[in-house]
């Protein structure tokens, strides 16, 4: 049986008392490796669900990483196996250059400052953008600055990555070569977008997030365009992240 | 005139951009503190503020748009305390107005010239450059990442802020008076909330991302040289023959 990277039971978040939950009694689980894409329309919760699975909002219910139960004490630690890419990838860049940025989570975990920035380096020259590496974060564009946001989640290599639309904004070939970088990790990963093409193309399984519950799982994508309808299930890949809810769903 | 606040940082290309960062910035404190503490009141103590205005401008030589721009909006901020000597003289029955204006003139000249030297320090600094000499001064690790966060931040607020004004103007700008004025008048709300949900979003990448996990890591700091040690004692001596004039004027 392969080991479960992540797994939660009867999620549930709650922003306003005496209105609907934006997540009801969620449950998903992710082995090792498997690459899952967690879809649904603008504000289904889909945000609040990632944030939810390492613990940056108050939720119900049981998130397990690696197999260890998240809780307040728990959760710096098990954080670190877990690679996050937020819906704007500008929030999480918080140090003034691009290597420096990227080497955070290393020079955190202990790593020399010179084996950290060769580390990043060599995760930005994965991402294509390795030139950008003493660039100042302020200069960069968007697709920019969402590669040097995956290059922070990815260079640690944790077993997990949870990524917020990780193509939006991006130009096709951009697109293109993220989903093959995507394809070669070995880490788990749930990814939420609007992407179908993506998800089709990387994932092994794609969940549906629908009034705030996983109701129809295993659906494949043309069942998902079929069920948003044709005028309004093409989503939109290459639109900004800012057509979404811009963070917190 | 618009300056780019990230720009602003690092900009200047003075001799003093030669110095190490810390001894950089243990100089631009100086020539802060001269600035606070020389006495306002008296002409030397006013000659003394130009000088070191003019000097830091020189040291540092930022961008000329720059050092304009903070000389008119450091005016522009200041220059109305003056106007409160009025009140100040219908307070004091029989104060004259030199009296009134010495508490309005105290705080406009400190506060214009204390505008020039940091944001002409700033444009010696970049943020790379700040991290290093605050990582090189005793300065505690968590105060210094704080620091470096809120400028850091302070610059996607500025760029937030410039969207949403581009946004109210466009906007706006197909309507007549009554409808700039409305989107004007709910700039506030529009901004305030949407740069509370960023710092929300900011605080959670923080939270994620360990930041600043009790230190911030230490970064490479270079050597100090000979040069470097200089400029501090000459900095030091300034400012110790500043609070020299003070204490000789309040004697």
């Amino acid at each position: 049986m392969t080991a479960e990277v992540l797994a939660c039971r009867d999620l549930s978040v709650s922003w306003e008392p005496g209105r609907p939950p934006t997540l009801d009694g969620v449950a998903l689980s992710l082995a090792a490796g498997e690459r899952v894409a967690l879809v649904g329309l603008n504000g289904s919760g889909k945000t609040t669900l990632l944030m939810a699975l390492v613990g940056l909002v108050p939720h119900r219910g049981e998130i397990r990483i690696c197999g260890e139960r998240l809780s307040r004490r728990s959760a710096p630690r098990l954080r670190r196996q877990v690679g996050f890419l937020f819906n704007v990838p500008e929030d999480q860049l918080l140090l003034p250059t691009v290597i420096e940025d990227v080497a955070l989570g290393l020079v955190r975990d202990g790593a020399a400052p010179p084996a950290a920035a060769e580390r990043a380096l060599a995760t930005l020259a994965r991402l294509g953008v390795a030139h950008l590496a003493a660039e100042p974060v302020h200069h960069l564009s968007h697709g920019q600055k969402l590669r040097v946001a995956l290059a922070g989640a990815l260079v640690a290599e944790p077993p997990l990555l949870l990524l917020d639309e990780p193509t939006a904004g991006l130009d096709p070939p951009g697109r293109g070569a993220l989903s093959e970088l995507l394809a070669g990790l070995d880490a788990a990963q749930l990814i939420a977008t609007h992407d179908l093409e993506l998800a089709e193309r990387l994932c092994s399984r794609v969940l549906l997030l629908e009034g705030g519950t996983l109701g129809r799982d295993e659906l494949g994508p043309s069942a998902i365009r079929t069920s948003w309808g044709a005028d309004r299930g093409r989503p939109e890949p290459a639109a900004g992240a800012g057509l979404d809810s811009g963070g917190l769903e | 005139m618009r300056v780019e606040w990230h720009t602003v940082w690092g900009s200047a290309r003075g001799p003093l951009t030669r110095l190490a960062p810390p001894v950089r910035l243990v100089c631009a404190a100086c020539a802060f503190a001269a600035c606070l503490l020389a006495p306002a009141a008296s002409g030397g103590g006013v000659a003394v503020v130009a000088l070191v205005v003019l000097l830091w401008w020189l040291l540092c030589r930022p961008p000329r748009r720059l050092a304009r721009g903070a000389a008119l909006l450091g005016l522009a901020l200041f220059v109305p305390y003056l106007a409160l000597a009025p009140l100040i003289r219908a307070e004091v029955p029989g104060g004259g107005w030199s009296d009134a204006l010495a508490a309005p003139w105290a705080v406009a000249l400190r506060g214009w010239s204390t505008m020039q030297v940091g944001i002409a320090s700033a444009a010696t600094l970049s943020p790379v450059d700040l991290r290093l000499a605050l990582d090189r001064l005793p300065v505690p690790r968590v105060v210094a990442a704080v620091l470096l966060q809120i400028i850091h931040q302070t610059a996607t607020l500025m760029a937030e802020t410039r969207r949403i004004a581009a946004a109210l103007v466009v906007r706006a700008a197909a309507g007549g008076t009554r409808s700039r004025l409305r989107v004007l008048s709910s700039l506030p709300r529009v901004w305030l909330p949407r740069v509370a949900a960023r710092a929300e979003r900011v605080a959670a990448a923080m939270e994620l991302r360990g930041y600043p996990g009790g230190a911030l890591p230490p970064s490479a700091a270079p050597a100090l040289r000979a040069h470097d040690l200089l400029a501090t004692a000459l900095a030091m001596a300034g400012l110790a023959a500043v609070i020299a004039l003070r204490l000789l004027g309040a004697a």
